[in-house]
């Protein structure tokens, strides 16, 4: 019986070291083929070699970047795209290490980040989303009407309970329970905090002095009150968990879960609640937009929502492998332009045509490692 | 006559040993014998330039190695010996930036933060140590009662069933404690466990106060504690196990009644033992981070509370490494990693020396064979291996004491008499009575021990089951919004990458195994403290170098990196397992095998490996169990979480679709299934290896 059970392991492992090794790359090769359910017969451009993109970056642009990638998949089968939504600090350091093919954060690289990386880095607008701030409190689906002051009181623990009257007088509801408010923050470095951390500086007094600084930071300022979460998704779960819980997602994580809102006081003095036409509203005041001049917070407009920004894709000027060069160029060309009809469905707003020429514009620049530029 | 027997004798050994066809020719006699008659007087003195007599001489020397047998030790000892060295120097010098900037105290102050300002480890450092201090103060006495019940209160037929049982449950990967401990503990501690505590009278304020997050400290240390448990257990019931049966006995002549017997005689004996189970599990504790980033709720700062979010080392480099910036930011968390190395490490090998203190002092009532090493601790691995086999080595070598099945050379003996069992006072109602509550409660005890885990498998099979079907398993990972999408990419990645990983580690790690096998002294002893230092690093630690090492200089994470961590995690296992194999193929059989003259390559080969190979391959396929059920080693060094099932549980853990989550459900389930599988495998072919010795 141990000769039988000593051969069966046996059996068992040798072919487990090599075998499945084997396996294991004939079916990995084989995903994109069994996932075509949606394959549809179109005549295929010219033969280009298969390519893998590795990308890391921002977890807002996930729900953005994950079904326009499954698209064009569709459509050019040679190129498999994975993108890993580990946060904009995760892209912008796998970038100025060079080990993902383009990287994407919700801020740009600034200066000191460039300066870290390994050649000139082209960063490329590709989508223009907004920052929801979500609740979730039993039956008060809608009308949280909250304006920055407000807001950093919930955030910082000055107003610790959701029947507290400062949040009646603001938003008019009298019907808001006797409950602990539950602040749920990002704990990693992240673009949404930045945008609320820049919202609440413009508009808010109290928060400036609390946090002792005008410069908006990407971590969140306030330390020992409120949870940390990793990632919009991680945010987006405990809300949705969590009754009496507030935080700020990407408002593409919050219309995939259903959450309800708040309506957010803007510079014009209107209430507006977070959709696509109120952050498409934000992004036509984008006036000659570059890395430095990037933030679109708190614009003026009766429908503006005034927290959002577009997200950015960060790319090395001079890409060594030219077909890996020419299959970045040619996606993210499709991103900024056919990429964008489904942006509204997602959450997202499609760019202004003054953004997507600058982007196309900044997407001419790739060149190959000698300096030649990449046909596109 | 004597000169021609003695002559054929020669001969006849010779063509057993298979060498009569490669030496020289030999003469059929001694020179100056003639083939006649042997002279009566004494034997012609032997010159030993006679070609006969230097053939053996040439044999005598190749003994030790042969057919390149010396070479390739030397060779998987350097292998392992370069692992750990590069592993040290690694953290050493991808530390140092950090420490020249903020200086030593760097490990005492400060908080990590991605700003670089202030930063230090000192808060995690104390997020960390009061984590698993709850955790252990939580696991300890549930442990030890556990120990207690299955050592001596269980019959023994249900004491064997229920300690595999609390092995195999001790092979359990984190990260499906962690995906129940988020879906399920985490709303259970919001909604009732923490209003419950606010409730406490006088500690309701102070240490349960603020508001009911759910993630929290206390869950976080619940989980640490339920992970810990069955190492503690099974380690503690070793030591236990392991007090002769006649101290016991005479014990019970004088009157004792059953717990006074545990209480008064056992106990004190197993205590060094004890206290070494208990350090192995705080090692343990200290290590893990992926469940602990899960549950804690990442707020670096001063533990107010128990119930408000914490932070540890190992958290804060799952969640800060990837997106630190090169240079002072990521070097700054690799000093957060020098720093729970240093302490993992410290209190691991502290654990063995204290098991191999216990071990070596005492009189013990038999005599025991050439000391074994310490088993490695860590669940799922070579433990009940090692414990199996030992003692089959040790059944036919003893002379009837009826020793424990699974007894090790024993604790200390007693140094001094215990206290009288019956006195005025002491009366035999008074002492039955409290015997038995005690016993209820050590039940009570290893049912407390057995219940979160077996409820969790329990779950695991209830969520997952829905959603796994034949499509499920074949078809690839799509986006939540594509129906029809499955895991069978995770699936292969997972094989691919444990594949590759035990076919670079096994080589090594046998050779290692043989190499600690063949030589005693300093370099053995050096390397078994290797094994203990890597056995004690915790996989997040491993994950990093792996980074730094091949990720990096790669410029891409790949299906290698990830085999090289899980590599380096298995090699220690591996050696350690594969040495208690070899070790229990009886020194007879050795023996005789050099008596027919074989070389010891040939030994090996033939007589050693081919009688261990049940104990190696069922160490082997720990190890493999132990690899698959891995996340820390993969986050750094895959491109995709669609890559490893594991991964994937840990990203799909986390998203708000509750499609996601039954994705992740039913990937535990597999992984659950196939870490089970395995380890269920390896511990039978052990127990038939003990059958088949008894």
């Amino acid at each position: 019986m141990l000769k039988r059970a000593t051969a069966v392991a046996l059996a068992l492992l040798v072919p487990m070291a090599g075998g499945t090794f084997a396996c294991g790359t004939v079916a990995g090769a084989q995903a994109p083929k069994l996932a075509a359910a949606h394959k549809k017969p179109k005549p295929k451009p010219k033969p280009v070699p298969s390519v893998t993109l590795n990308g890391a970056g921002a977890s807002s642009i996930e729900p953005f970047f994950s079904p326009v990638f499954y698209e064009y998949h569709q459509a050019h089968s040679k190129v498999t795209v994975n993108y890993d939504p580990a946060g904009s600090s995760v892209g912008i350091s796998d970038i100025q290490q060079g080990t993902v093919n383009f990287g994407d954060s919700e801020i740009p690289m600034q200066p000191k980040d460039l300066a870290l990386a390994k050649g000139p880095v082209l960063q490329v607008p590709v989508d223009l989303g907004g920052i929801a701030i979500s609740y979730n409190i039993p039956g008060v689906p809608t009308g949280l009407k909250l304006d920055g002051p407000t807001l950093a009181s919930i955030f910082d623990g000055t107003i610790e309970n959701w029947d507290s009257p400062i949040i009646a007088a603001e938003s008019g509801l009298n019907n808001l329970p006797n409950m602990p408010i539950v602040v749920v923050h990002r704990a990693d470095s992240a673009g949404p905090t930045w945008d609320v951390d820049d919202f609440l500086i413009q508009t808010a007094p109290s928060w400036v002095q609390i946090i002792g600084t005008k410069n908006p930071s990407k971590t969140w300022p306030i330390t020992g009150y409120g949870l940390g979460e990793q990632l919009n998704s991680g945010v987006a779960t405990y809300i949705a968990q969590t009754v009496g819980s507030i935080g700020y997602v990407e408002y593409g994580y919050a219309l995939k879960a259903g959450f309800t809102n708040a309506a957010v006081l803007n510079s014009s003095g209107a209430y507006v609640a977070p959709s696509a036409a109120g952050i498409g509203s934000a992004g036509s005041y984008a006036q000659n937009l570059s890395p430095s001049n990037f933030s679109i917070i708190n614009e003026p407009g009766a429908a503006t929502y005034p927290i959002a920004n577009f997200s950015w894709t960060l790319l090395y000027q001079k890409q060594s492998n030219t077909a890996v060069g020419e299959a970045l160029q040619a996606l993210f060309n499709y991103v900024v332009t056919t990429g964008q009809t489904t942006a509204a469905s997602l959450g997202y707003a499609p760019m202004p045509a003054n953004v997507v020429s600058i982007s196309q514009a900044t997407l001419k620049q790739l060149e190959t490692s000698t300096g030649k530029p990449l046909p596109s | 006559m004597p000169g021609t027997s003695a002559t054929t004798g020669r001969q006849a050994t010779l063509e057993i040993a298979g060498l009569g066809r490669q030496e020289p020719e030999l003469p059929l006699h001694l020179p100056g014998e003639s083939s006649g008659l042997a002279p009566v007087g004494p034997p012609p003195a032997v010159s030993y330039d006679a070609p006969d007599v230097r053939a053996i001489l040439a044999r005598k020397q190749a003994w030790r190695g042969g057919r390149g047998y010396g070479p390739a030790r030397w060779l998987g000892a350097g292998v392992f010996a370069g692992v750990v060295i590069a592993i040290a120097v690694s953290i050493a010098t991808g530390s140092a930036k950090a420490f020249a900037h903020f200086g030593p105290g760097f490990v005492w102050s400060g908080t990590y933060s991605p700003n670089i300002t202030g930063s230090g480890a000192g808060l995690l450092v104390v997020g960390t140590v009061v984590t698993t201090a709850v955790a252990i103060v939580m696991a300890a006495p549930v442990g030890l009662g556990a120990a207690i019940a299955l050592a001596e209160l269980v019959p023994s037929k249900v004491a064997a069933i229920a300690t595999t049982l609390v092995e195999l449950l001790a092979a359990v990967p984190s990260i499906v404690v962690g995906l129940w401990a988020l879906l399920v503990l985490s709303p259970l501690f919001r909604a009732h466990v923490e209003p419950l505590l606010h409730s406490v009278p006088v500690l309701g304020g102070a240490v349960f106060g603020g508001p009911d997050y759910g993630p929290s400290i206390l869950l976080a240390a619940v989980v640490l504690s339920i992970m810990t448990l069955p190492t503690l257990v099974s380690l503690s019931r070793t030591a236990l196990r392991a007090v002769p049966v006649a101290d016991r006995e005479a014990a019970m002549a004088l009157g004792a009644t059953r717990w006074q017997v545990v209480r008064k005689v056992v106990w004190p004996a197993a205590r060094p033992g004890i206290a070494a189970a208990v350090t192995l599990a705080i090692g343990r504790a200290l290590g893990e981070a992926i469940a602990v980033a899960l549950v804690i709720g990442n707020e670096p700062s001063w533990p107010h509370s128990l119930v408000g979010p914490g932070a540890t080392l190992g958290s804060a480099i799952v969640n800060q490494f990837a997106e630190a910036e090169p240079g002072l930011g990521a070097s700054s968390v690799i000093a957060l990693g020098a720093v729970l190395f240093v302490l993992t490490v410290v209190v691991n090998v502290g654990g063995h020396a204290l098991r191999r203190a216990g071990r070596a002092s005492g009189p013990g009532s038999y005599p025991a064979p050439a000391p074994p090493p310490a088993p490695a601790p860590q669940p799922g691995d070579a433990a009940a291996v090692t414990i199996v086999l030992r003692g089959a080595s040790l059944g036919p070598g003893l002379a009837g004491t009826g020793a424990a099945p699974d007894g090790d050379a024993s604790g200390s003996g007693l140094d001094t008499p215990p206290e009288p069992f019956a006195g005025p006072h002491h009366t035999l109602a008074h002492r039955r009575l409290l015997g038995l509550s005690a016993q209820m409660v050590c039940l009570v005890c290893l049912l407390a021990a057995a219940a979160p885990l077996v409820a969790l498998v329990a779950y695991t099979v209830v969520r997952g089951a829905p959603a796994l079907s034949f499509g499920f398993l074949v078809h690839p990972v799509a986006p939540a919004f594509v129906p029809g999408g499955g895991i069978s990419t995770a699936i292969a990645g997972s094989a691919r990458v444990v594949g590759l990983a035990l076919a670079m580690a096994a080589p090594p790690g046998l050779l290692t195994a043989l190499f600690l096998f063949e030589r005693p002294g300093r370099i053995p002893a050096l390397l078994r403290f290797g094994a203990d230092v890597l056995s004690g690093v915790p996989s997040i630690v491993i994950g990093i170098v792996a980074y730094e090492l091949v990720v990096r200089p790669m410029h891409g994470a790949s299906t290698l990196a990830a085999s090289i961590a899980l590599a380096v995690l298995m090699l220690p296992i591996m050696v350690r397992a594969d040495e208690e194999a070899i070790r229990t193929v009886s020194v007879d059989l050795q023996e005789a095998g050099a008596a027919l003259g074989a070389a010891r390559w040939r030994v090996v080969r033939s007589v050693v490996l081919r009688g261990s190979l049940p104990g190696l391959v069922a160490g082997n396929l720990l190890a493999l169990a132990r690899a698959i059920g891995e996340t820390a080693p993969l986050l750094f060094t895959l491109a995709s979480a669609n890559f490893a099932m594991t991964l994937l549980i840990f990203t799909d853990a986390q998203q708000p679709e509750t499609s996601l989550q039954q994705v992740a459900w039913a990937t535990a389930l597999v992984l659950l299934g196939a870490v089970l599988a395995l380890s269920a495998f390896a511990r039978l072919i052990a127990w038939s290896l003990t059958r088949r010795a008894r």
